[in-house]
């Protein structure tokens, strides 16, 4: 049967099918200008991150939401007392997503300034880097998400 | 003056980043105080019953937000009057990203290494969010 929760689930995905990918375009844009050292589009990596912002908010603001109905119904009935690794996995899944969102908080107004004059900014390389790294994070928590989803839904 | 980073504001942002995950990761380990979300009476406290689920992830949300605020604040109102150096703004990058670094790793570290002693069928979890019993400040 389809409940609320489900359906606020269902939603939840594809927000973050939303977010995955925007973040991990960022992030391989990051990669191949800031690592490589090869042209990019800027437009594009000033648009990214406003995707991400958006979707993020989307995808953080449902899962929130579900958030009591899953510790009690799925983490506090099946993880916990039959598979504690699901519920080590889901925690870093978590935590990672709160620190990504606290780096967010100084990447997207950053991303804005992005171009040629940005090239000497001490910050270069703190930008690119957690761009990248905002990139595996997101692309965890979705398989980890997708995962757990897949064997106990709320 | 054009600004070291690629942000005007980008050292205040970079303050608020740092004293953010910072107290983030205090309150993760039970270092300060957290607010509780008690799902079963829908109530918030900062002394949760150990009988009942409580959730300290929204509170640990709500103390990174607004240490990230004071951070942010009160560095901006020192460089308004004074501008940060280009020294200055690369070492408040490169403590952000150790610090950053430093949390990610802890927590994979911490949360991994619980579930792993989960397994000899003790496996009532810990408060959720809350420290680790096999680390200094347990409460």
């Amino acid at each position: 049967m389809l409940t609320a929760d489900k359906a606020l689930l269902v939603i939840h995905g594809l927000a973050a099918g939303v977010l995955a990918g925007a973040s991990i375009h960022n992030a391989l844009l990051s990669w191949r200008d800031f690592v490589r050292g090869r042209a990019t589009n800027v437009r594009l990596q000033r648009l990214y991150p406003r995707v991400v912002a958006g979707a993020w908010l989307l995808t953080m603001g449902l899962g929130l939401v579900l958030y009591p109905p899953f510790r009690v119904h799925v983490r506090g009935a099946v993880f916990d007392p039959m598979m504690p690794i699901a519920t080590g996995l889901f925690e870093i899944k978590e935590h990672w997503l709160a620190i990504a969102t606290i780096l967010m908080c100084y990447l997207v107004p950053s991303s804005a300034h992005l171009g040629a004059a940005a090239a000497s900014a001490v910050d270069r390389p703190l930008y690119h880097l957690s761009t990248i790294a905002l990139g595996v994070i997101v692309a965890y928590a979705t398989v980890v998400g997708l995962t757990l989803a897949a064997i106990q839904p709320v | 003056m054009s600004s070291p980073t690629l942000h005007p504001h980008g050292p205040a942002l970079l303050a608020g980043v740092i004293t953010s995950l910072v107290a983030y990761v205090a309150g993760w380990l039970g270092m300060v105080p957290v607010l509780a979300y008690m799902p079963a009476t829908g109530a918030f406290t900062f002394s949760p019953d150990p009988d009942l689920i409580a959730m300290s992830y929204y509170g640990l949300l709500l103390l990174g937000g607004v240490s990230f605020g004071v951070g942010y604040l009160a560095t901006r109102a020192v460089t308004a009057t004074r501008a940060l150096t280009p020294g200055a703004a690369r070492a408040l990058s490169r403590v952000a990203a150790v610090i950053a670094v430093g949390a990610l790793l802890a927590v994979a570290v911490v949360e991994l290494g619980e579930r792993s002693h989960d397994g000899d069928g003790d496996a009532a979890p810990r408060s959720e969010n809350t420290v680790p019993a096999s680390l200094p400040g347990a409460g």
